[in-house]
């Protein structure tokens, strides 16, 4: 199955899925004479369409799609390390709930860092102390803006 | 006309000039210039920052200041585009389409300058529209009712989309992807979409989250790879400054970026996004190597940073004519006024004439002084790709999760940020453009809104709205723009055939 196939197979599975939800929404006022179903239903119709016109047009080519040598590389997760950086992020967002703002971001920075390749831990801890501090002057002091705070300190009444 | 004009304008410089109100202008194209660079603060965000300082000027000092803000954060939005393919707002999306690629090719320096040139005469022939044509404009957005704005925004959406990939489809699909995006939470009556009992959704998908996810994060991932094969690879910047023949390419498409901008900020709601999307579209339209588009063309820069700026000067129209802010940050202005004891409205011209030509010959000063200020700052900013990108990616981070986390204080929004961030790496490795996702994310919730009312207006026989003539119009233009593409390709390829045999 080529990129394209499996691209279309997914939305066409997504906006079917997008409208038949859109089919259970109830009016709020029952004075609304268009209701909130219309606009989702116009959207899951023409995306299915164009969803199935991917797979009719992927079809139609006949020749392989240059993008299935990399799904087969997706597949075998050799692209898997690429989205090593997004894994640490999504590590980054649940540190910046139990730890908030300052812990987390050093701790990301020194791992990201370190993934990117700069070795030397003391680089590493300058380099994370200076981007938090200065983010940190920039948001908070300057534009007088919230930064994260720590969920786990404010369960714990800290 | 020209002497009623003339006259005004050069009172209005006279005033301008006054050392006062150039230092006024000054730091407001400065302040606005480096809160653009920053992801997710915002015109509006800028300009409300400076309130509580502007409130205790006069008027004519208030409103020079936060025009200036307003044009800088325009210009500064551009630069974390072209730079680092993070754009400073949604505005600055289509910038960053060929604005990245000429940073890659090592033309940071060209782009930066082209958008700072770009900038100028936009800003400058924005205020000419300004001056000359405003009040007839206004007049004539005002007979937009919303099948018009329906027909605009599908005009918008399906030219952007048809135009910025390869792939038509894959455009639309797409664009539909934000537009399903932009239905997410509660709608105009109070019913609930799409919110899977998940409170923080109720209010909607922050769009922020959206375009630093699709654009910034993605990049990070596809670049990032690259840092870690070599630790020291940075962004090439081969040349500073722009070249005469390279300014003398660009001249035709920041003279049509401006126009369509102007025409865009002057209707209510259009706003920045789709003009510079807009402007895009149209250069890569008629453009002899449409081929070269996404690729570091730089006509693909200049359009839509001419466009971007003169959204600005035409968003004033409504605002100083009709008293009607066309977006949120001329709302914030608006407010200022009103708090400065200036009622926007027609009488302004009469009632107000030193704030409103104080203003306009203001603003032609702050436009030199961006000019003034931005050209040696294209070094510092060029110096920046200097710094290994091991060291940049992860900053860039940290700055996008403030930058969205300042918007609603919500982490989830910065959950959503990350989950955008593989979305659009994922679109990126499978050809999808993702200019069209967030053009869907801005104008869905309008899009929806001009439906609702145009299907009322017309008591569900929507089709009546194809009996007037600015609908039929923008269906028209909608068509052409929809099917030239597909009917060229088919031609090239019947030519190609021919050749062959």
């Amino acid at each position: 199955m080529t990129a394209n196939k499996l691209t279309g197979v997914v939305l066409l599975i997504v906006f079917g899925l997008y409208g038949y939800h859109a089919a259970g929404f109830e009016r709020a006022l029952s004075v609304d004479i268009v209701g909130p179903r219309l606009f989702p239903i116009i959207i899951a119709i023409i995306g299915s369409v164009l969803a199935a016109l991917l797979l009719i047009q992927d079809h139609l080519k006949k020749t392989e799609d240059p993008s299935t040598a990399e799904l087969v590389q997706l597949q075998f997760g050799i692209e898997l390390v690429k989205l090593v950086p997004w894994l640490l992020m999504l590590g980054y967002v649940f540190l910046l709930y139990l730890f908030g703002f300052y812990v987390a971001s050093f701790m990301f920075l020194v791992s990201l860092g370190w993934w990117f390749g700069i070795r030397s831990p003391v680089k590493l801890v300058i380099y994370a102390v200076s981007v938090v501090a200065v983010s940190a002057l920039l948001f908070r002091t300057a534009l007088d803006m919230l930064l994260p705070e720590s969920t786990l300190a404010l369960s714990l009444g800290l | 006309m020209t002497e009623g004009v003339i006259q005004p304008l050069l009172s209005g410089f006279e005033l301008a000039f006054q050392a006062k109100y150039l230092v006024l202008s000054f730091l407001g194209a400065l302040f606005g210039t480096f809160v653009g660079v920053i992801p997710g603060i915002g015109a509006a965000s800028a300009v409300a920052l400076l309130l509580p300082f502007v409130l205790n000027l006069d008027p004519v000092g208030g409103i020079i200041m936060l025009a200036a803000c307003y044009a800088g954060v325009m210009y500064g939005g551009s630069t974390t585009s072209i730079l680092l393919n993070v754009p400073g707002g949604a505005f600055a999306v289509a910038v960053s389409l060929d604005g990245h690629p000429m940073a890659k090719l090592g033309r940071a320096g060209p782009a930066l300058c082209v958008s700072a040139i770009g900038g100028y005469i936009a800003g400058t022939l924005g205020l000419v529209g300004l001056m000359l044509l405003g009040p007839f404009i206004a007049d004539f957005a005002l007979r937009f009712g919303p099948p018009e704005y329906l027909a605009l925004m599908a005009f918008g959406l399906t030219a952007v989309a048809s135009l910025s990939g390869r792939s038509i489809v894959k455009g639309l699909l797409a664009m539909l992807f934000g537009l399903a995006i932009a239905t997410v939470g509660t709608d105009l009556t109070g019913a609930s979409r799409y919110v899977f009992d998940n409170p923080d959704l109720l209010d909607g998908i922050e769009f922020l989250s959206v375009t630093l996810g699709l654009f910034a994060i993605s990049e990070i991932l596809i670049t990032g790879h690259r840092a870690r094969i070599a630790p020291d690879f940075k962004i090439p910047a081969y040349r500073l400054y722009i070249t005469l023949k390279e300014l003398l390419q660009s001249l035709g498409a920041m003279i049509r970026g401006a126009v369509i901008g102007f025409f865009v900020g002057v209707m209510p709601g259009a706003g920045a996004t789709i003009g510079t999307m807009l402007a895009y579209s149209f250069e890569k339209q008629i453009s002899r190597h449409p081929e070269g588009f996404g690729k570091g063309e730089i006509r693909g820069v200049a359009a839509p940073e001419a466009a971007n700026n003169a959204v600005s000067a035409g968003s004033l129209v409504p605002m100083l004519s009709l008293g009607i802010p066309g977006s949120g940050t001329t709302a914030v202005m608006l407010t200022a006024l009103i708090a400065l004891d200036v009622q926007p409205g027609p009488l302004m011209f009469s009632s107000h004439p030193d704030v409103i030509w104080g203003l306009i010959a203001a603003l032609y000063i702050g436009n030199i002084m961006l000019l003034i200020l931005n050209l040696p700052l294209v070094g510092i900013w060029v110096a920046l790709l200097r710094i290994p990108m091991r060291y940049v990616l992860p900053a860039v981070v940290v700055i996008s999760v403030l930058g969205v986390f300042s918007v609603n204080q919500a982490l989830f929004d910065i959950l959503l940020l990350v989950g955008f961030g593989l979305v659009g790496y994922l679109m990126r490795r499978n050809g999808f453009p993702l200019a069209p996702v967030i053009l869907g994310v801005v104008l869905g919730g309008r899009l929806e809104e001009a439906l609702r009312q145009s299907v009322i207006m017309t008591r569900g026989e929507i089709l009546l709205i194809f009996e007037r003539p600015i609908v039929i119009a923008f269906f028209c233009v909608t068509l052409i723009v929809l099917f030239t593409p597909y009917a060229l390709g088919r031609l090239r390829n019947r030519d190609r055939r021919t050749r062959a045999l």
